[in-house]
């Protein structure tokens, strides 16, 4: 018997120590999708977790659209309305709904946002009418609960391609991550990132359409009867989170987010079923609704689906108004989307710098925390305007670069402090860690042979190389942990 | 539920658990209803469990019957209605389909029906020899048939060697259920590092012989080896483990047979409980090599034939034993060649070259015979191998075409090196060394942080999940 129990405490004490063992690797295996990804799904998922209890007066649940579309911090900015956005990339409406059953375990929204694109066939071929990746990432950082394991059930029973065993044990689904030819960063660690972006689940693009938007007609939902049909599963879903908005006395607002893609007839369809249900259905591509939120398609959207940056305001304003207006919501002052305003105007000035042409407007797009700027400046003949060297004191920099012909100039900015500002006829140089020490930088400029600058900076391996004589700003995202833009101008 | 998935190692850890709260003599049931509740969850009906249930009793009855009266025309009955099941089973479709040109039939195929068969025909053999007495209670004798850690793939077993070791309940004993457990750990190793990771490959030639020749059927070939080897040894390893946490002990089944120095050496050491099977109940009883030279040889063929139809239907697998017999017979026909032939390349017999030579040339003779055993036809197979020896193709070792065919550069790597631990492991082995002895003696930590890195090493770089079929065993569909 002693012998038996002393097998036990054995036993158990391997089974305690792999199961701690387990558990990290699991959290070192699964993909995460932070910040420094177009859509940040991790940090969405586990930046609601971060949020305090009933705190949330209204949540958006949709797919990509809905996550490019609605943009918490601007609706609370413009109303005061606290909202979270809950969607994800390919989120069909099963995941939906079962993100808001487990979201209603924490927060008590008034009303719940549903972009219903997803309502229709997306991928007819597959079950759950999106990719298993997508499923898999939006849930995989649900925490566990009744919640997860009936999604979990229920997914696996609607796609006999998902294995239930690889939610609980997620290394039968992500061992080969190291075969991954381009493997998602680790040097995360999870809680660090969760927080990061600020942006509330929304996540920002910010290129234009373009041409393909130019010729855009709002659609006329008086001069067309025709009906797309909703996909049989997404209709049940549909109902299910109709009904459990229901339940806990939600409304619930139905829209089609400003997209080429969306054709009328689907439209047309969602404002009958919101008609038969008592919901409301805001179709942003309703001639009325497009020309009341001043959309142009070609500058406000991303591509033929997802708005950008500019056009997530312009929608986000619309909600906003909406939801103050017609719900009565808004008129808060919350702390937690009031510490986020910071965060929300970097992202817009982030998003303004990939158009900014002009040096100066550019580099005052550059004064903030987040980023470490190393600028160089080898020329001839030292002739900056006067405003640009205006501006170059507002980052913080004190050298007088009038006069300085045949110099090299190099400076690093990082979090808003000067760490080097080097003036010289010799060669500039400069090593150092930034973004918390972790990253290694290394920046150097010098005149070559034949007389044009050389300038030359890695950020952790990530390389920046000119030879070109002028001024060379570097930018680099310290939260984001990546080189994000690297620029020449001619002076 | 598999020998590979979570649930059966659910069911043997509660199993287990059942077994040593019980009382000794009541233990035996713990196996028997483990046994039938694993066939029935395995088979995924009760239609298995009912063809198997039926062949076992019939065994039983013959049993009693033969104990009896033990004459030669109940033991043949009693053998032809073991048989027929298998014979259907196994070989009714194709004689239907290939040599009747008839629709095929949907049989219903109980799983471990060519081990069980020969198992209860050892049986039965055994009590007409006055060997072994019957099993008076049936319970029991169903649980020697479908004793659940053997059922899959064997090995098969021998009522003398097993029986009483089922029955018998076994006190705890660490050492045995610590064995079990790096058993367990060395089948998963071979199964998921070699077997899963080879098969990739292999499928990928296989399923397209046209347009990989030469080199490309000799990677193969060589793959296949390894790939059948360490699956079968996976299966056998991890059925010998989970026995080993109810303290019995099965036959060992291999005794790394790449390292064999001739064919009939290597059969002595692959399917050992087969080829023993094959010597007692075939080979022997036709007269062995007691009468004459050519009767050794007829007796040599015919006992390869009977492998052959056992491994499958179809024309391949008879030139597969028939190569094998032709091996082992110009083997013998031609000692005296190659002991000439040594000492005039003053090659010594116990020499380390000499060894490693034949063990080279044997392994490449049975590797041929592996290559028709794995195509889909004889003629296919037969092209296969000619390919070999037609095309020259030596650059694919030179540039990345080995990279384009299911296994990336990373997954050569691991593949050499799983390759690589078994062939030390082997080779150590093969020395006396125990490796099962040499952990245990280890101090607990030193356990641990083992265990921890193969698990882990083997749950990183196993193949397993999306894109391949390592729930299965390539012998379980034999």
């Amino acid at each position: 018997m002693t012998k038996k129990l002393g097998f036990a405490a054995k036993f158990v004490g391997f089974l305690v120590l792999f199961g701690i063992c387990y558990y990290v690797y699991c959290r070192w295996i699964t993909p995460k999708f932070f910040t420094d990804t177009d859509w940040p799904t991790t940090t969405t998922f586990a930046g609601f977790y971060d949020l305090e209890k009933n705190s949330v007066d209204v949540l958006f649940l949709g797919s990509s659209h809905g996550v490019t579309s609605f943009c918490p911090q601007e609706v609370y900015n413009q109303y005061g309305i606290t909202s979270y956005n809950l969607s994800s990339d390919q989120q069909g409406l099963v995941t939906s709904y079962y993100w808001l059953k487990e979201a209603l375990r924490y927060q008590t929204p008034k009303a719940v946002v549903l972009e219903c694109y997803f309502c229709f066939p997306y991928i007819a071929d597959e079950p759950l009418n999106t990719d298993e990746s997508y499923t898999r990432k939006a849930l995989d950082f649900m925490r566990w609960s009744p919640v997860k394991a009936e999604a979990v059930k229920t997914i696996c029973e609607i796609d006999s391609k998902q294995d239930a065993w690889s939610y609980y044990l997620p290394h039968l689904r992500y061992h080969e991550r190291w075969l991954w030819d381009t493997p998602d960063r680790n040097d995360y660690t999870f809680r660090e990132m969760a927080g990061y972006s600020g942006l509330k689940g929304y996540s920002p693009l910010h290129f234009y359409l373009g041409e393909k938007g130019e010729g855009f007609e709002p659609h006329d939902m008086a001069a067309a009867a025709g009906y797309a049909e909703m996909a049989p599963l997404m209709l049940e879903y549909l109902d299910k989170i109709n009904e459990l908005c229901r339940e806990n006395e939600i409304s619930l607002i139905l829209t089609i987010t400003p997209a080429v893609s969306a054709n009328i007839d689907m439209c047309n369809a969602v404002q009958a079923y919101a008609d038969r249900e008592g919901c409301t259905f805001i179709s942003f591509n309703e001639q009325n609704v497009y020309r009341q939120m001043e959309y142009q398609m070609d500058i406000d959207n991303c591509d033929d689906g997802h708005p950008n940056i500019w056009g997530a305001v312009k929608v986000s304003g619309y909600i906003g108004g909406i939801l103050s207006e017609q719900f009565g919501l808004g008129g808060r002052t919350e702390p937690q989307w009031e510490e986020t305003k910071a965060d929300y105007a970097f992202t817009l000035d982030s998003c303004r710098r990939w158009h900014e042409g002009d040096l100066d407007p550019y580099l005052s797009l550059l004064n903030h925390e987040q980023y470490t700027l190393v600028i160089t400046y080898q020329s001839d003949v030292y002739n900056l305007e006067e405003s640009t060297i205006e501006t170059l004191r507002e980052l913080g920099l004190s050298a007088d670069l009038t006069g300085q012909d045949g110099c090299n100039y190099l400076a690093v900015i990082s979090e808003g402090k000067v760490l080097t500002e080097q003036l010289t006829f010799e060669e500039a140089e400069y090593q150092g860690t930034v973004a918390g020490g972790r990253i290694p930088l290394y920046a150097h400029c010098a005149m070559t042979e034949w007389g044009s600058g050389k300038t030359f900076v890695s950020f952790g391996g990530e390389e920046y190389d000119s030879e070109s004589s002028g001024l060379h700003v570097v930018v680099y995202n310290n939260q984001k942990r990546k080189m994000v833009d690297g620029r020449w101008f001619e002076t | 539920m598999t020998y590979l998935s979570i649930t059966f190692y659910l069911f043997v850890a509660a199993a287990a658990l059942f077994y040593y709260i019980l009382p000794l003599k009541y233990r035996w049931l713990v196996l028997l209803f483990g046994s039938l509740f694993f066939y029935w969850r395995a088979m995924g009906s009760g239609a298995g469990l009912t063809v198997i249930l039926v062949t076992v009793m019939t065994a039983y009855g013959a049993g009693l019957l033969l104990e009896r009266r033990k004459n030669k025309v109940i033991l043949t009955g009693a053998v032809l209605l073991m048989v027929l099941p298998w014979l259907c089973v196994k070989n009714g479709n194709y004689i239907l389909e290939i040599l009747l040109h008839r629709n095929a039939v949907n049989w219903i195929v109980p799983m471990g029906i060519s081990f069980y068969t020969l198992q209860v025909i050892s049986y039965l053999a055994d009590i007409y020899r006055g060997r072994i007495a019957a099993q008076k209670n049936p319970a029991r004798f169903i649980l020697y048939v479908m004793f659940f850690p053997q059922i899959v793939q064997g090995p098969i077993p021998r009522y003398d060697r097993l029986a009483d070791q089922l029955y018998d309940g076994h006190r705890f004993d660490e050492r045995m259920v610590a064995g079990g457990f790096y058993r367990i750990l060395w089948g998963f190793f071979l199964k998921l590092m070699i077997a899963s990771q080879a098969a990739r490959f292999v499928d990928c030639v296989y399923e397209s012989y046209q347009i990989y020749v030469g080199c490309y059927v000799l990677v193969a070939g060589i793959l296949y080896s390894i790939q059948l080897y360490a699956d079968f040894a996976a299966c056998i390893s991890i059925s010998k483990g989970v026995a080993n946490l109810f303290g019995i002990e099965l036959a060992d089944n291999f005794h790394h047979p790449y390292l064999a120095v001739s064919v009939k050496d290597f059969w002595h050491r692959w399917h050992m409980s087969l080829s023993e099977w094959l010597k007692d109940y075939i080979y022997i009883p036709l007269g062995g090599s007691r009468k004459g030279r050519v009767r050794t040889y007829i007796n040599l063929i015919l006992t390869f034939l009977v492998s052959s139809i056992w491994h499958g239907a179809g024309l391949r697998f008879l030139v597969w034993g028939t190569m094998h017999a032709a091996y082992q017979i110009i083997g013998d026909l031609t000692r005296n060649i190659q002991r000439k032939a040594a000492k005039l390349l003053r090659l010594e017999e116990s020499a380390g070259a000499t060894l490693w030579i034949r063990r080279v040339w044997t392994f490449l003779c049975v590797m041929a015979a592996w290559i028709l055993f794995r195509a889909e036809s004889l003629t296919k197979g037969l092209k296969m191998l000619w390919s070999m020896f037609r095309v020259r193709n030596l650059w694919i070792f030179t540039n990345d075409s080995l990279l384009t065919m299911g296994l990336e550069w990373k997954e050569w790597v691991v593949l050499g090196a799983s390759v690589l631990i078994l062939f030390v492991v082997s080779l150590k082995q093969e020395q006396g060394v125990s490796f099962s002895e040499l952990i245990f003696r280890q101090p607990l930590y030193v356990r641990w942080i083992l265990y921890l890195v193969v698990i882990f090493g083997i749950m990183t770089f196993g193949g397993y999940g999306q894109g391949y079929d390592a729930q299965a065993f390539i012998y379980g569909g034999f």
